[in-house]
């Protein structure tokens, strides 16, 4: 429930270009897709949206949830040629909840999330992967599950 | 005997009604069904040793909660308003938090929300004795010999909590 127990139910998810995505193993109740067949040009810069999918039922805290003792939905990126230079979230729900006195914002079923890339000049060319975790926390009108971290891997080619 | 057996049916048909409307509960029907709760010595935000062990020949709600956990304080007020109604009668609450924060998160929830029963910190190991505690609020009713009668995940209805309670006393 802690920290370790979180690793121990981290997800390695591959993003593969072509491939079908892995379905979440049991107890997941988020998936992450992306676009299939991503290039880039050194120098330049690259917009990577995820597609991330919360079950029916469930919502997660958004990257700014409302009150402090929410935990942020947070996804980040491992640095490397290929630099994540902001993040962008959808705009969240604002939904009450009986537990709380006002408002909570937060995401629901499909929810797009797009991060700004920079390729260096000098970054390798062909194919790489570009590493990143989502940190999310899930619960329903009725209960909560663990905060939970998706390990995201996102294969981009560089010409 | 006859009084457990009267106890064990009241608690069945108690929370038995109200399983449909809330999170999923898991009753014991029969005493010799009843499986021993796992021990824990867990610490207390003054340092003390906490066993569970401490609270034999009382029934005890065992709270596993969290601070970021919204349903869990829809419960936590009613389980406050319990330890003050029973504690008399040989019953306490013990709360089991799952934060990663430790104390410094805990300690100020605690004293907000004017929790009245002891509290300590739980770990993956506490978790996993209980059945691997997955889900927010799961709360388990033990009875005076230290089984477990029911055990609930999720928001449960404060009479389904109660009659339980009230039950084994």
């Amino acid at each position: 429930m802690r920290s370790r127990r979180c690793c121990s139910f981290t997800a390695a998810l591959t993003l593969a270009a072509g491939v079908a995505w892995p379905q979440a193993p049991a107890g997941h109740v988020v998936s992450v897709e992306t676009r299939p067949g991503l290039k880039a040009r050194r120098g330049a810069e690259l917009e990577i949206p995820l597609q991330v999918a919360i079950r029916s039922g469930y919502h997660i805290n958004s990257n700014a949830p409302a009150e402090d003792y929410l935990i942020p939905t947070v996804l980040s990126w491992t640095p490397g040629p290929v630099a994540a230079k902001g993040v962008t979230y959808p705009k969240a729900e604002s939904v009450k909840y009986d537990f709380s006195s006002k408002p909570l914002l937060v995401f629901s079923g499909a929810v797009p999330i797009t991060t700004r890339f920079a390729v260096a000049a000098d970054a390798p060319k062909g194919e790489t992967r570009l590493g990143g975790k989502l940190r999310y926390q899930a619960c329903t009108d009725k209960m909560c599950l663990a905060p939970r971290t998706l390990e995201v891997s996102v294969p981009v080619t560089i010409e | 005997m006859k009084r457990v057996s009267l106890a064990a049916m009241t608690l069945m048909l108690a929370l038995g009604a109200g399983c449909s409307s809330s999170g999923s509960s898991r009753i014991d029907k029969a005493a010799k069904d009843r499986k021993p709760a796992p021990e824990f010595s867990l610490a207390d935000a003054g340092g003390k040793t906490v066993k569970l062990s401490d609270f034999k020949g009382k029934v005890v709600l065992l709270d596993f909660w969290a601070t970021w956990c919204g349903p869990c304080k829809i419960e936590i007020p009613w389980f406050v308003e319990f330890q003050r109604k029973y504690k008399d009668q040989g019953f306490s609450v013990v709360g089991v938090s799952m934060d990663e924060g430790g104390w410094g998160t805990v300690r100020p929830f605690v004293e907000e929300h004017k929790m009245n029963y002891p509290v300590v910190i739980g770990t993956d190991q506490t978790a996993e004795e209980f059945g691997g505690v997955e889900v927010l609020p799961t709360t388990f009713v033990i009875d005076r010999q230290g089984r477990i009668v029911a055990t609930h995940q999720g928001l449960t209805s404060k009479d389904e909590i109660e009659d339980a309670i009230k039950a084994l006393l």
